[in-house]
């Protein structure tokens, strides 16, 4: 069946007033999970999604390795100095590229190759197609090999700017017209030197309503020595102010976030290897702290003799742009290997919460490295309100994760969780996870779900992964971008890890170096070569029959008086709360950079489950709240920012006098029309007199 | 417990499949009486079961049954090789099983037993015994063999949509040995390639053999050596240069080997003569009435579905929900479970699926399912009537013949239950399972398949006994 028709069906089905109708009868108990399923789309050539990454230059060492061996074996000690990564990093941003309101995906590429942008046909055309404009776009960056990629509206004129990560080389800052068309901003002090730099987040730290950026950065890749042999000589985190002129000043020695805690006999200037970074107000104040997740390697913890190099650090804000690492007195001091992160409030107790992916638990046999089951776990951690975390138990094993998203899948009124992972390590391959789904019980409890993607993501090793609703049917659907690709003929052999869990059936790695058959003692190339990575993009199938609300946010800043939030959004905390009985509020961040790699689309997404309406709250970087009272089930709310807080100490009067001369001025502005100005402030007036 | 919505959508999903691809089941047959239908003994042709004949000719359009056309002829030559290497002990680490001591022509081309012993043990069949190792999984038959392009219940050894061959040996195969079997006997040469570098089947362990001491994975050594044995025999020097004439044994390959004994499986074991494949090729009276409203009631409850076709098999992979018994393969805790093809094809959505086997001869085949888990080929077909009930009281001690096996169930049941093929989960009406059905079964052998042991050769080149017993 055409993919276009099928998802236009299913589009048009959930927002009839039958099937709204339909829910109110079902009554007010909450709706039960549901399985999750996608169709793969990007093999349908009518699709136009072609991607194919190129290598990094690399590549070349790593196939003399591979034909050296069969000439003279190789000792294992080689395999530490070989280069890392050689197929690249591709990341995934899902944004408005041309604001013609529809989402557009954004995949990075290798040296020679232009980073792609599919441009999204659904508004124009009718039709959920796409036509790659990357090469065009202005925001090709054919020449890098590009790494990560966030985007944000860095000056504030109303259109998304990319920001693309080198591996080995500068990063490049490419602003947007207005038009989808970009310009290569070749000196905007992002650049970043010659670190392999991997992801980056976008948010206003300082609070003057400008974007700032922070990039995780790992190690030299030309070698992956210092992922396995040193474990504090790596490449520092990188943060850079937004000097409000299309320039940026790198603050990183003084805002804070290079001064790390709880490292083991780590020394002062130590530095980590840094695969996930994001910006988020993690503890609710109105300011945007800093999540940085760190990778343990094969290194043995402090408990097995080795040191303890790799935490979830939690750089929390002041409020001015200097951070403290509060990882171990937030409660959140485990080691493990974080590889992406991305944050909701998963058991609907009002606070954030995050889920981290990690190295999982099948790979530590292969590795032959120390290991106690959970450490290593993809797993969620909740905040608990006065600024801690905990962990629940693991109770199911996960596979080896990079890119992750934070959604629900269902929409059944929580959030789930997905995450996609591969490794090529050279001498081997890890291939242990098959594409996962983590279906939230409503109290925060997941249980895991394999199967419901339609590609094989045994054969793939995905890096990049953002979330979406592409289609524009009301359910969040999932686009990966993977380094590599296993050939057709490649054995999966099972890994030795077995728990009697359902992951164990896909728990796989690959040789691509065996002993020697001459009997020297070393390895010789078995003749596997990985093919280029490709991506894919899973539409989910949207059987559950129930609707969602989605919410974008509008900073005012520039725009109305008391407005002081960025244009595009980022930083903003939702949170939609179900009209009914027993209806728990749901949470979003809208973050600009998480996952790994990548960046999902700018807007919050609420599953209704049986509900049919709610109530829409913002806290804006600054701290004023805004709400928006019944929300019907299958809105689309662009929420613009108004300068005042519902929650202020103000008289009423006052009060009303800010939010009607904020909503003037975005109405003057052409930012809101005279609907939505009513609409706006009866609700300011509501939540002032009721909260 | 399946949740309703579950059921229904899985409900659909199977009305569709079988929409798509049968006649719908007709209300009536359910009504009807099966001694009204029942033509007893009688040949169909004769007395008047016209209208049943043509009902059961559509169902056989519908399911694309169709003889399946004969393997090429192989050279007397390239015959006598692969007779002689597949009943040749030789190829076995320890010099004590052959290939076809497994798929034996005396019993039906398997070995009777739910699931194999391996090389250490002796003899024959259920007389087999000692201290070899039980294979994973159960001996398939070799009829009609060449009809399939996709080897082995997970189909690991295969020929891909795209012509390629998918191996476990991955780039050991090499362009060369693919071109011998390219221009010989395809996935049936490529598979006889595989037995002989298992541990538990025919290579042995560390320390017992040549063959045994070299690493696993190693296929290039490990055929390399075989290849080296066989040319310490000069007849079979001269048998593989009869065979593949203007190549010196010097430059062949164990491609060379193994394409040889698909010749001769393909061959030997291809019998299309059974009274419903006599009736398929247009002989309306090849079959009785009893065994026609057997194939109606066959086709009826959706069998035909994964066991249509010209090798009454779809080749595909499908969970049927069955019970795992014996070694396993890896997988799990105790390394007893068996994941199935999700093993080969990576994908989560084939776990606990198996290939659909060819039901050819199928009553010369037991004991049945991927394990042997099945003694009784009507409790086999009984099975699906009710899967998860089915499953969660199948008992071993009245189907597993092996008693050996008997307590070797391993508990993956809501696992394999959660992933049951929609074509399945569904069910089958009860009343379809019938008695016809089960002496439909029977018109399914080729009278000519029953004696097979003239193909058992005297004597081969290594002097060892043939098939090692």
């Amino acid at each position: 069946m055409d993919k276009c028709a099928l998802n236009q069906v299913a589009g048009s089905v959930w927002r009839t007033p039958s099937a709204v109708a339909l829910a109110w009868l079902l009554g007010a108990a909450p709706a039960a999970a549901q399985s999750v399923n996608f169709t793969e789309v990007s093999q349908d050539p009518a699709m136009g999604l072609s991607y194919s990454r190129a290598p990094s230059y690399s590549v070349a060492g790593t196939y003399g390795l591979q034909e050296g061996s069969l000439i003279s074996p190789l000792p294992f000690e080689v395999f530490a100095v070989a280069p890392h990564r050689s197929q690249g990093l591709p990341g995934v941003a899902i944004l408005d590229h041309d604001g013609d309101g529809d989402a557009d995906v954004y995949i990075t590429n290798g040296p020679g190759a232009p980073n792609s942008l599919f441009s999204n046909q659904l508004v124009e055309t009718g039709e959920f197609r796409f036509v790659d404009v990357g090469a065009t776009s202005g925001a090709d960056a054919t020449a890098q090999d590009t790494n990560g990629v966030c985007f944000g509206d860095i000056d504030n004129d109303g259109d998304e700017d990319i920001l693309t990560l080198g591996r080995g080389e500068a990063n490049r800052l490419h602003v947007n017209d207005g038009t989808g068309h970009f310009t290569h901003i070749p000196m905007s002090g992002l650049e970043g030197g010659t670190y392999s730099h991997i992801g980056c987040s976008m948010g206003d730290i300082d609070g003057d309503g400008l974007l700032d950026v922070v990039v995780g950065n790992s190690f030299d890749m030309s070698t992956q020595l210092p992922l396995i042999v040193f474990p504090y000589s790596n490449e520092p985190t990188q943060l850079y102010v937004n000097q409000g002129d299309g320039t940026f000043a790198d603050v990183s020695a003084s805002s804070g976030i290079l001064v790390m805690d709880a490292l083991t006999d780590a020394p002062p200037d130590a530095t980590t290897i840094t695969w996930t970074i994001a910006m988020v107000d993690v503890d609710l104040d109105g300011d945007m702290d800093i999540l940085q997740g760190d990778d343990q390697g094969p290194v043995p913890e402090t408990t097995h003799g080795g040191w303890d190099r790799a935490y979830m650090h939690v750089f929390i804000n002041d409020g001015t742009g200097h951070f403290v690492d509060e990882v171990v007195n937030l409660g959140r001091d485990s080691v493990a290997s974080w590889m992406g992160v991305d944050f909701a409030d998963f058991d609907h107790d009002g606070n954030l919460d995050w889920f981290g992916a990690n190295f999982g638990d099948y790979n530590a046999a292969p590795l032959n490295t120390p290991y106690e089951f959970h450490h290593f776990a993809t797993r969620a951690h909740f905040g608990n309100g006065d600024g801690t975390f905990t962990e629940r138990p693991v109770v199911e094993p996960t596979s080896f994760s990079w890119g992750t998203a934070v959604a629900d899948l269902d929409n059944d009124g929580d959030h789930d969780a997905t995450y996609h992972g591969g490794l090529d390590m050279v001498m081997m391959k890890l291939a242990d996870n098959p594409g996962v789904v983590m279906i939230n019980d409503g109290d925060g409890n997941f249980s895991t779900e394999i199967g419901g993607y339609d590609a094989n993501y045994s054969h793939r090793s995905v890096q990049g992964l953002a979330s979406g609703d592409l289609n524009q049917d009301g359910f969040i659907d999932i686009v990966t971008a993977s380094d590599n690709t296993l050939p057709y003929n490649a054995p999966l052999l099972l890994s030795q890890a077995q728990y009697g869990h359902k992951l164990d059936s896909t728990a796989f790695w690959t040789p691509m170096f065996m002993p020697d058959p001459g009997g020297s003692g070393g390895f010789v190339w078995n003749g596997i070569r990985l093919e280029p990575g490709q991506m894919t993009m899973e539409i989910n199938n949207a059987d559950s029959g129930n609707p969602a609300v989605r919410v974008s946010a509008t900073g005012s800043v520039g725009v109305t008086t008391h407005g002081r939030h960025n244009r595009g959004g980022l930083g903003a905390i939702v949170t939609f709360e179900p009209l009914g009985h027993h209806a728990d509020p749901m949470m979003q961040p809208i973050t600009g950079g998480s996952s790994f790699l990548s960046q999902h689309e700018s807007v919050a997404h609420f599953g209704l489950g049986n509900r049919h309406s709610g109530t829409v709250e913002v806290l804006w970087n600054g701290g004023h709240r805004n709400r928006l009272y019944n929300v019907q089930a299958g809105e689309v709310i662009d929420f613009p920012e108004i300068g005042c807080s519902y929650d202020t100490t103000d008289t009423f009067t006052v009060y009303m006098g800010c939010v009607e001369g904020e909503l003037g001025q975005l109405r003057s502005a052409g930012v809101i029309g005279w609907s939505q100005y009513h609409r706006y402030r009866t609700s300011m007036m509501v939540a002032y007199l009721t909260h | 417990m399946m949740q309703r919505r579950n059921f229904w959508s899985m409900s659909v999903v199977f009305a569709l499949v079988t929409a798509g691809c049968t006649v719908p089941l007709e209300p009536d047959s359910a009504e009807l009486s099966v001694q009204a239908r029942r033509g007893g003994g009688h040949h169909g042709g004769g007395h008047g079961n016209h209208g049943r004949i043509a009902r059961l000719r559509d169902q056989i359009d519908q399911f694309g049954v169709e003889v399946l056309p004969p393997p090429p002829t192989p050279s007397p030559e390239l015959y006598a090789l692969g007779q002689a290497l597949a009943f040749d002990p030789i190829l076995s680490g320890n010099r004590d099983i052959a290939c076809l001591t497994c798929h034996h022509p005396t019993l039906g081309s398997d070995d009777n037993r739910p699931l194999p012993l391996g090389t250490g043990a002796s003899g024959l069949g259920m007389d087999r015994s000692g201290p070899g190792l039980i294979v994973p999984r159960n001996a398939p038959e070799l009829f009609n063999r060449h009809g399939f392009d996709n080897m082995f219940w997970d189909s690991r050894v295969r020929i891909d949509e795209q012509g390629r061959f998918v191996t476990p040996a991955a780039s050991q195969l090499t362009p060369e040995m693919e071109q011998v079997l390219y221009d010989g006997y395809g996935a049936l040469g490529a598979q006889a390639m595989f037995p002989v570098t298992s541990r538990t089947e025919m290579r042995g362990q560390l320390g017992q053999s040549e063959l045994g001491d070299i690493p696993d994975m190693q296929f290039t050594l490990i055929w390399n050596a075989l290849m080296a044995r066989l040319g310490d025999i000069p007849e079979y020097v001269t048998m593989f240069e009869a065979a593949y004439p203007g190549t010196d044994f010097e430059d062949m390959n164990f491609a060379h080997a193994g394409n040889a004994i698909g010749a001769f499986e393909a061959q030997s074991f291809y019998f299309m003569g059974s009274p419903f494949m006599q009736f398929v090729a247009g002989d309306d009276s090849a079959m009785t009435a009893e065994q026609i409203e057997g194939a109606i009631d066959y086709f009826d409850a959706g069998c035909g579905n994964c066991h249509g076709g010209p090798m009454l098999s779809d080749a595909r992979h499908h969970n049927t929900g069955v019970p795992q018994i014996g070694t396993g393969t890896r997988g799990g805790p105790t390394n007893n479970d068996d994941f199935g093809f999700v093993l080969t094809s990576g994908s989560p959505r084939d776990r606990y699926a198996f290939r659909s086997p060819s039901l050819h001869n199928v009553e010369l085949t037991g004991p049945w399912g991927h394990a042997g888990q099945f003694g009784d080929l009507r409790t086999y077909a009984e099975h699906y009537i009710d899967i998860e009930d089915a499953l969660r009281t199948w008992d071993p001690y009245d189907q597993v013949i092996d008693p050996a096996l008997r307590n070797t169930q391993y508990d993956n049941i809501d696992e394999v239950l959660s992933t049951l093929s929609p074509g399945v989960a569904g069910g089958v009406p009860a009343h379809l399972i019938s008695d016809e059905m089960m002496v439909f079964f029977g018109a399914l052998t080729d009278p000519a398949a029953e004696d097979l042991s003239a193909f058992v050769p005297a004597t081969v080149p290594s002097g060892l006994p043939p098939g090692g017993i």
